[in-house]
């Protein structure tokens, strides 16, 4: 990498003009076109008549738009000839590709040699020139009139600036002035300084001239402006900030990279100082408000890169709140096909903030937009889109393709505006995330779409969803309990196949199924795996109603394992209706297939249920072992035992039961023997 | 390996050529034309309102130097006006003569006519400072004219009670020379396609100088032939030829050559020239003589004369304009003007 301090070489070529039966050129390292040739004939030559031109002589600055060169220029005057008016001219002719890196003029400035009497010699060979790459900075004491100049300069960016000449300084101010400038701008930039009339033609405009002091700079250029008061502008402020501290300004490095495209000369020059100040990080939105409307008003075509900054800006900067920067943002974004080399995300997450209603537009695959949408949407958080289809509805169907986790937020589906059955409807049912989705919509109470879950998905994830509830969260969802609950016949696979087994699920199921309705056609009652796979809760209401069901069952004709479920209810229903904590649901369910008949006080529900139980066991034959072991309560299982005892088929049945249960080797078991030897003789 | 054909949106740019952006942009990635097709840019020019408080408020007057051609043409909407163009090399004495003129107005009467005003009083005086005494030069000189656009010297005259105004086109001498180098260079000169007099300048001192004899006698013809070609003389102007720096002539021992030589010359132009200019003259002047044997401003009264006579048959001048068109052949018949 090139060191700062280190010099630039540049070659630059030469000629030599001066009087030899007339001006002419005299010598020179390049033979130029006829056009080209000409104007430095006519620049070369003095500035004006009936003046006495400075010691040093004077700068003329301009360009040679067919060869492509800029001629700096320094004319003497040439005393030693014949006649009066007679000068020399020393013109440097830099290519438009170097003049455009030159950071300071100094060093061409330096490169001036006036011929002496004897003639110019030495001019016909191109010069190297060691140009230093840091700008020179103005003094300060010379800062006052170089605000005059660019204050006319720039602010009256179509007027011929006229100031009076000064001294020798004036050489090098107004060549920091014009190296100030961005390469586009450099190269058309004319000047001269020092002038006794207007050296522009009606083709080529001088921007700059510096008159004769002795002279009336007004009466010389009629339509000139005066650089007679400096405008006390921020911009003003900045240029020559900038020409007093250059290594510490950013402003040239700004005007080089943005001006490339800007053909409105010195006409820019304030609009790209403002933008400069308006994109610094502690400028306030209104100052890059103006500033972006000021750039605008350069013209469609013009200073694009100069957009792009303001652009970025308005896309990264927090905080920034302002519509009409936003839509000149997002035009320059779709003017260029590479996102103005901006993250996309950035862009994106701007987007989503100010247009998302372009999500529901829909945006063309050409659009350069789609990538920076596509690439905020993956990047955001689920809270963040969630909000964002609340807030635009139809951006859902943008969003969704590229984010389906959305679809496992509970948020997304408490959005009033989403249409839920439509959207399941269009569910592939074999989805992956089904459960998680179903998890969802249970979480966000969306019970209207239970139906339309189960037909596309069936109970599998609603139930994998409700397992993951309490017993609150259950029942605050018991629409989707129903839904599962009517399908009855995927219901006894799950219990059967050990899906269904969470015990506030049997809960809720067991208060909303027909005791009956579960199938039990081959093998063990599902039911019967179900609560044997779950522990026994602390949920004492539940756990009734559960045993509840499962004796209804029990005394119906629907279950192959009664025996089973007598074991799984009888204890626990006979002790709830003892205490009298039976809740009414849970009792009505129970009493479905209790005993009826006047032999019996209503009250005594318990003796009821002992009686439902014996006489169940002995009616159906059910396997003697089950009775045996049919609650764990001794004193209970000893009732139930005295009223099988009552008759002789209770007592047949008892024999059976006492048979079973000396098979086993266990020491309750064999109590119970006992205690059957002692009712039963 | 293919090789990338190197493009740029930006005309100006030889990139392809030199490899070097003129945008001075090191990484080509930043520039906003680099590998783009040229296309049209939009090259307003829009003032932006910008404003600056102009501190002048007085009334802008114009000033009294030489003129432009657009206040050049508002002097010729005013008056009658007689346009004439000055064609000489360097040095032959073109701002002398014009400065010679003003000095002798200043005398009183010259060739009937009266100095009746100008709006170039100072660019006049200017030309005439270095011929007089408060110059302290030791001698009459003249500042050589400068390159660049042709400017007006203006005086108006009352002739027989009738006011008339003169504009003299001085423009440098080596501008002129190139014409004998490129016909196409004086294209560009304008005044001599308006002029009703065109003056050459016969350069005297050259012309007794045994070195430069030839060169002047053989640049003249060849200037104005140049001019001709470039069909700067469609209006047949009258054509006046000078020998200037008649001082010079008649110090020289050469002085009856001379006399032969221009003789030579101004018969040679009317042969070569005369179906292009509508009459012809020839004066012998010594505008700002460095030697006393001659009067100062000798032969320019003569000479003004010649200028402000008018010419034989003023005439419209139809041009026919040709765009390739097969409209143009529907001009009407031409009618002669005669």
């Amino acid at each position: 990498m090139a060191d700062a301090l280190s010099p630039d070489p540049i070659k630059v070529d030469q000629t030599l003009h001066g009087y030899s039966e007339g001006h002419r050129l005299i010598d020179g390292s390049l033979k130029l076109p006829q056009p080209d040739a000409r104007t430095m004939l006519v620049l070369s030559d003095a500035s004006g008549s009936g003046s006495r031109l400075p010691p040093d002589g004077y700068l003329t600055g301009y360009p040679l738009a067919e060869s492509g060169k800029y001629v700096l220029a320094r004319t003497w005057a040439a005393p030693e000839m014949s006649r009066p008016g007679c000068v020399w001219t020393h013109s440097l002719l830099i290519d438009f590709a170097d003049l455009a890196r030159l950071r300071s003029a100094d060093d061409l400035l330096n490169s001036f040699r006036r011929p002496s009497e004897t003639g110019g010699v030495g001019f016909a060979a191109r010069l190297e020139v060691e140009t230093a790459r840091t700008p020179t900075a103005v003094p300060p004491v010379h800062l006052r009139r170089a605000g005059l100049w660019a204050s006319a300069l720039y602010g009256k960016p179509r007027g011929r600036i006229v100031a009076e000449r000064d001294g020798p300084g004036d050489d090098e101010l107004v060549a920091a002035i014009w190296m100030q400038q961005w390469p586009r701008l450099r190269r058309a930039f004319r000047f001269c300084s020092f002038s006794t009339e207007d050296r522009s033609t009606s083709a080529d405009i001088f921007d700059l001239q510096l008159m004769d002091a002795g002279r009336s700079s007004r009466s010389r250029i009629p339509d000139g402006v005066i650089a007679s008061m400096v405008d006390h502008s921020e911009w003003i402020n900045m240029l020559l900030d900038d020409l007093e501290l250059p290594k510490r300004s950013g402003l040239r490095q700004f005007l080089r990279d943005v001006g490339s495209d800007v053909t409105n000369g010195r006409a820019a020059m304030v609009t790209l100082v403002d933008l400069y100040a308006a994109l610094e990080s502690n400028a306030g939105p209104s100052k890059l408000t103006d500033a972006v409307a000021r750039l605008e008003g350069l013209g469609s075509g013009q200073g694009r890169v100069g957009r792009a900054a303001a652009a970025r800006v308005v896309f990264s900067r927090p905080g920034l709140n302002d519509s009409r920067l936003f839509d000149f943002a997002l035009e320059q974004v779709r003017t260029e096909r590479n996102l103005l080399e901006i993250d996309p995300v950035t862009i994106g997450r701007a987007l989503l903030r100010w247009r998302p209603e372009l999500l529901a537009e829909g945006i063309g695959d050409g659009d350069p937009l789609q990538e920076a949408i596509e690439a905020a949407v993956m990047e955001a958080s689920s809270d963040e889109l969630v909000d964002l289809v609340e807030t635009v509805p139809g951006a859902a169907t943008a969003l969704l393709p590229l984010r389906q986790d959305l679809l496992e937020q509970a948020s997304f589906w408490r959005i009033a505006s989403v249409d839920a059955q439509r959207l399941i409807a269009s569910f592939d049912p074999e989805l992956d995330q089904a459960a998680r989705i179903v998890g969802a919509l249970v979480d966000a109470g969306r019970d209207d779409c239970s139906s339309a879950v189960v037909v596309r998905f069936g109970i599998a994830p609603v139930v994998a969803a409700l397992s993951k509830l309490d017993v609150a969260g259950i029942r605050s969802g018991m629409g989707w309990v129903r839904a599962i609950a009517r399908q009855t016949d995927d219901l006894a696979k799950g219990m059967a196949d050990g899906t269904v087994w969470h015990r506030p699920l049997l809960f809720a199921l067991a208060e909303v199924l027909d005791p009956d309705s579960v199938p039990n056609s081959v093998g063990t009652d599902p039911w019967v795996i179900a609560v044997e796979r779950s522990r026994t809760s602390g949920d004492a209401h539940g756990e009734d109603l559960l045993a509840a069901c499962l004796f209804t069952r029990a005394r119906g004709w629907r279950s192959r394992s009664a025996g089973r479920l007598f074991f799984l209810s009888v204890q626990r229903l006979h002790e709830a209706m003892a205490s009298a904590r039976l809740s009414d649901q849970a009792w009505r369910i129970a009493k479905l297939r209790l005993p009826y008949g006047s032999m019996w006080r209503d009250w005594d529900q318990c003796k009821k249920l002992r009686h439902a139980v014996v006489d169940s066991f002995i009616d159906r034959d059910l396997p003697p072992i089950e009775f045996g072991t049919v609650v764990d309560d001794g004193k209970l299982w000893e009732e139930l035992v005295d009223l099988a005892a009552d008759n002789s088929r209770g007592r047949r049945y008892l024999d059976k039961v006492r048979s079973a249960l000396r098979s086993g080797g266990e020491a309750w078991w064999a109590e119970r023997v006992r205690l059957i030897d002692r009712k039963v003789k | 390996m293919a090789e990338t054909e190197v493009i740029c949106a930006n005309r100006e740019c030889r990139i392809a050529q030199g490899g070097r952006c003129i945008e001075g942009h090191d990484d080509l990635a930043k520039c906003p034309h680099y590998g783009k097709e040229p296309e049209e840019l939009d090259e307003d020019q829009d003032d932006d309102g910008l404003t600056l408080v102009d501190t002048f408020d007085g009334v802008h007057l114009p000033d009294a130097l030489p003129l432009e051609s657009g206040r050049a043409d508002r002097v010729l909407a005013m008056l009658p006006a007689r346009m004439i163009g000055v064609i000489g090399v360097h040095d032959s004495g073109k701002t002398s003569v014009i400065a010679g003129l003003f000095d002798l107005f200043q005398l009183g009467p010259v060739s009937g006519a009266s100095f009746a005003g100008s709006s170039t009083l100072h660019g006049l005086e200017i030309i005439c400072h270095d011929a007089r005494v408060a110059s302290e030069r030791d001698e009459p000189h003249s500042e050589r004219t400068k390159r660049g656009e042709v400017r007006f010297y203006h005086i108006d005259v009352r002739r027989d009670g009738a006011l008339q105004s003169l504009l003299i086109a001085d423009r440098s001498g080596e501008e002129y020379e190139e014409v004998s180098d490129l016909a196409a260079n004086a294209t560009a000169m304008f005044e001599l396609r308006r002029a009703d007099v065109i003056t050459v300048l016969v350069d005297g001192r050259r012309l007794s100088s045994p070195s430069d004899r030839a060169d002047v006698m053989g640049a003249i013809p060849l200037i104005i032939q140049g001019m001709v070609e470039n069909g700067a003389f469609e209006r047949k102007p009258n054509l006046a030829i000078i020998l200037t720096k008649d001082d010079a002539v008649q110090a020289s021992s050469r002085k009856d050559r001379v006399e032969q030589d221009f003789r030579s010359i101004v018969d040679g132009i009317k042969d070569a020239f005369a179906d292009h200019f509508s009459d012809f003259s020839s004066f012998v002047t010594s505008a700002s003589p460095k030697d006393t044997n001659v009067m100062r401003g000798s032969g320019l009264a003569e000479m003004l004369g010649f200028w402000l006579k008018p010419s034989v048959e003023p005439k419209g001048l139809r041009l026919r304009y040709r765009n390739g068109r097969v409209f143009d052949g529907l001009m009407p018949a031409e009618t002669d003007l005669g």
